[in-house]
């Protein structure tokens, strides 16, 4: 059954193909929210909140073929929220996990540079952060990004080249940590 | 490290690190849980009010009073720019905004060709009939250059005693935010009160229709041009007095680009 039929359902109040298209996304939602907040309690928070309130506006979704990426957007946004209050009440060092246990996501992580790769993504805020996971984890082009989260895709392509050049810089500096990307520009 | 290396990397990394990642069983518990007992959705978007603040806003430096705040004993908003803090480096500006008005979007430049010139700080203090500040927020304001023509950009807390509002306002979704657009007549007097407006000029500005400001060295009349939203607790504006070839969809232009910072 397409994702459209499976909306079509639920807008008619059937539950059953709310469970079903969560069983489609749920890892893929799952996955795209902790690496955007880093940590596996904050993905399982926000996944939540993602297929709450996609079950609850759902009437709203006019192309039901495009649920996945109104699903995605409605976990960025969510997150984006997140880390921002969160990244104020909490340093960042202490918000994301590291390497240092077996329970971090970064613990499957295993050469330095990767490692490194890893540590520099957390320095990115949010937004630029969301692009490179959708871009480089999810496989998405830029144009299913810009959709996805409701900008340009010259405001993407911004992200995405900023975010790289501070990755770039994270990878090649000989010592020490990056610092925190701007929020902006 | 080449180009293709690094884009490599970045991927493999990401596919690592969530190649093992399953949502908890537990998960669709908590989601049919919270489905159930019908917890309210998040709160509606905000209308953005404006209206009393847009006599402070208006100023660009020195100082500007608006009128009262019903209610709250506050009579007026003293607002005063800090020259001393100011910079002209667009990185510093950015470090004091994130230490400041935390989480504001802001860019260097417009794609239009305003370009960042120069950051400061903006202090407004509320007070009562006696003189005693009852509170005080900060705004950062910023100033983009074109040709010799000149625009502000202002972020600052929204104030729950503020209006963002005016029945006057051009009203647009833009990325999904509602962007209120407006051109207003207005003067602006000497802060000494060498000058006072005109009843009618007053009961106009009561009115919303015109606004009133001071700070000039002499009576000025202006039309202001501004667009603003509100967004996560922020209130955003762009304004100018001289806005040259800029149109109304222009602001509303400028203020998508920050939206999508």
């Amino acid at each position: 059954m397409t994702d459209e039929e499976l909306v079509r359902r639920m807008q008619r109040g059937d539950m059953q193909a709310f469970d079903e298209l969560y069983e489609r996304y749920k890892d893929d939602a799952y996955r795209v929210a902790c690496l955007i907040t880093g940590n596996r309690a904050d993905g399982e928070d926000l996944t939540q909140e993602a297929f709450v309130t996609a079950a609850r506006s759902i009437g709203s979704l006019k192309d039901g073929s495009k649920f996945r990426p109104w699903l995605l957007r409605t976990l960025s946004r969510a997150a984006w929220k997140y880390c921002r209050k969160a990244g104020r009440e909490t340093p960042v060092a202490e918000f994301f996990e590291t390497g240092e246990s077996e329970s971090a996501l970064s613990a499957v992580l295993r050469t330095d540079e990767q490692r490194q790769l890893y540590e520099a993504l957390y320095t990115l805020d949010e937004k630029r952060r969301t692009v490179v996971v959708l871009y480089y984890f999810d496989d998405l082009p830029v144009k299913e990004i810009a959709r996805t989260l409701g900008v340009t895709e010259g405001t993407v392509k911004s992200r995405l080249f900023s975010a790289r050049r501070h990755l770039r810089q994270a990878l090649t500096a000989k010592e020490g940590k990056p610092k925190e990307a701007a929020t902006n520009g | 490290m080449d180009e293709l290396k690094m884009e490599r990397t970045i991927r493999e990394t990401m596919k690592t690190t969530a190649e093992g990642l399953k949502a908890p069983d537990q998960l669709k518990t908590r989601i049919d849980f919270a489905l159930r007992s019908g917890e309210p959705q998040a709160p509606a978007r905000r209308r953005p009010r404006w209206g009393k603040k847009l006599a402070a806003v208006c100023l660009v430096a020195a100082l500007a009073v608006t009128g009262a705040v019903a209610g709250s004993g506050v009579v007026g908003w003293y607002s005063s720019t800090m020259l001393n803090q100011n910079w002209t480096n667009f990185g510093k500006t950015a470090e004091y905004v994130q230490e400041h008005v935390p989480g504001a979007k802001y860019v260097e430049a417009f794609s239009n060709g305003y370009t960042f010139d120069r950051g400061y700080e903006n202090t407004t203090d509320k007070k009562d009939e006696s003189g005693n500040t009852l509170g005080s927020f900060t705004s950062v304001m910023m100033d983009y250059e074109k040709d010799g023509t000149e625009l502000t950009f202002e972020v600052e807390p929204v104030q729950e005693d503020g209006e963002y509002t005016s029945p006057y306002d051009t009203v647009r979704t833009v990325a999904d935010t509602e962007v209120h657009y407006r051109e207003m007549k207005g003067i602006t007097l000497p802060p000494d009160g060498s000058t006072e407006p005109t009843a009618e000029e007053q009961a106009a500005f009561e009115r919303g229709e015109i606004n009133i400001a001071y700070g000039s060295s002499e009576r000025e009349e202006n039309t202001f041009y501004r667009v603003s939203w509100i967004e996560d607790g922020l209130s955003y504006s762009i304004y100018t007095y001289n806005p040259a070839t800029l149109t109304a969809d222009d602001f509303f232009q400028m203020a998508q680009e920050v939206i999508e910072a």
